[in-house]
């Protein structure tokens, strides 16, 4: 698929709605369409998180694998939605699996040369971080939201 | 003793009813049998109750009972059940506390008292012409399953209906027949989450709130109705005001001690409001101001 494309792919992207066409250009150089067949793993707890993708179609589950037990799924994310963080913040390790659990389509972003353009391109480090930072700030309420009704629950 | 008097700021909901539809004392229980039990899921049982005296049961959605187990003691539950059966009331009951323990240990053919109905009522009709969301968790769904077949029964006069519901794990879904029900419906969304899932699990896992943020409706034309715990409604209030909706539009309850179902102890007041009495349906913006009350 040639970066053009890939480009068009990603400005339709919700995650990327209305990104300057310039920096969809450079993010485009770094980026790839993949397709995850069911039960295929997209990334793994404790491996260098390299990578950062964006569900077009299918399901990822994101889970917690946890040792002498069935993996956990902690979060279900579909069309529109990106797959992991941990290539933002040291030491830049995946912090959970995620697991295409139907046929998936995925932009696949090099999350590496994207960290390296950024110290040459501050504006294109504040446009991504500015959109990545109200799915972390959603995904840490959605926890905190969970671990409450847990609580509460018990009680 | 007369009730205590009651601020007005606070409106039970218009066109509510607010006091017992029984011309009997309000303090007297009638005597009801268990006619059926069905274990539902883990700690949450529904009743299937009948009055021995074979009188009409009357009870509108989002209205309560109070349900006596003989020599134990009195709780307060919301009616679960389809609302225009008046031969028989369901409530659902999760077994938390001494009365609802020992109100689980009960079978069928054993005898129950229950005073009411008390409360307000969802405004069936307020959400006419306009798109419908219910939002709600765990056992939070009884309540709102009386209004939910009311809609269906009127579904013409609707726009789109939503529910979105929150569970804890796959295996406590409240409901779980209905929901499936629901779901095979042409005409209404149903969105059910999880907290988490075991590995392979293909619907949708995380917070209610999110899955609020996935539903699609119209924000400035719709009507939502929440049951969810105190703590959890604001999530799903801050929810609905992203998706453009004000909170005139949305409805919650508040459920807290009630004991006399009258007004006349206070055990539920919150501010100026008794639960039992304008409670325990509320139109939330007449009640928001009371959630940033830390000592309420």
């Amino acid at each position: 698929m040639s970066t053009s494309t890939v480009t068009a792919l990603l400005e339709r992207h919700r995650f990327f709605a209305g990104i300057p066409e310039r920096m969809a250009v450079t993010i485009g150089e770094f980026a790839l369409e993949r397709k995850y067949a069911m039960e295929e793993m997209i990334l793994r707890q404790g491996e260098p998180a390299d990578n950062v993708y964006l569900v077009c179609s299918g399901l990822v589950s994101v889970e917690l694998y946890a040792p002498g037990r069935d993996p956990v799924v902690v979060e279900g994310l579909g069309a529109g939605d990106v797959v992991g963080w941990s290539w933002l913040c040291p030491p830049y390790r995946w912090s959970f699996d995620a697991r295409a659990v139907e046929p998936s389509t995925l932009i696949d972003i090099d999350a590496a040369g994207l960290r390296a353009r950024f110290e040459v391109d501050p504006a294109l480090g504040y446009e991504v971080l500015r959109r990545f930072v109200p799915v972390m700030a959603r995904r840490l309420s959605s926890a905190r939201e969970r671990m409450a009704e847990c609580e509460i629950d018990r009680s | 003793m007369s009730p205590p008097e009651t601020v007005s700021a606070v409106q039970a909901v218009p066109g509510a009813v607010t006091q017992p539809a029984s011309a009997l004392d309000p303090m007297v229980p009638r005597a009801f049998r268990v006619e059926h039990v069905r274990r539902e899921v883990k700690d949450v049982f529904s009743w299937q109750l009948r009055p021995l005296d074979g009188a009409a049961v009357q009870i509108a959605p989002g209205q309560f009972n109070m349900l006596y187990a003989p020599g134990v003691g009195e709780v307060a539950i919301s009616v679960s059940g389809d609302c225009s059966d008046d031969s028989a009331l369901v409530h659902t009951i999760r077994a938390v506390g001494t009365v609802t323990r020992a109100m689980a240990q009960l079978q069928a053919g054993a005898m129950v008292g229950v005073r009411g109905p008390f409360g307000s009522a969802w405004p069936i009709e307020a959400g006419y012409g306009k798109d419908v969301v219910f939002i709600t968790g765990t056992v939070g769904l009884a309540p709102l399953r009386p209004l939910i077949y009311e809609v269906l029964k009127r579904r013409e006069k609707y726009g789109k209906v939503i529910i979105t519901y929150g569970s804890r794990g796959v295996d406590d879904i409240l409901y779980e027949r209905d929901l499936h029900t629901w779901r095979g419906r042409f005409d209404m969304d149903v969105n059910v989450t999880v907290h988490t899932a075991p590995t392979g699990y293909r619907g949708l896992v995380g917070s209610v709130a999110e899955a609020v943020n996935r539903s699609t409706f119209e924000g400035g034309n719709a009507i939502a109705f929440v049951c969810r715990s105190e703590a959890l409604t604001l999530a799903a209030v801050r929810a609905l005001q992203q998706r453009g909706m004000t909170t005139d539009c949305m409805y919650t309850t508040l459920e807290r001690s009630m004991k006399c179902g009258i007004g006349f102890c206070g055990h539920c007041q919150f501010g100026p409001t008794f639960m039992c009495k304008e409670g325990p349906v509320y139109r939330f913006d007449t009640i928001e101001r009371l959630f940033a009350i830390r000592e309420l």
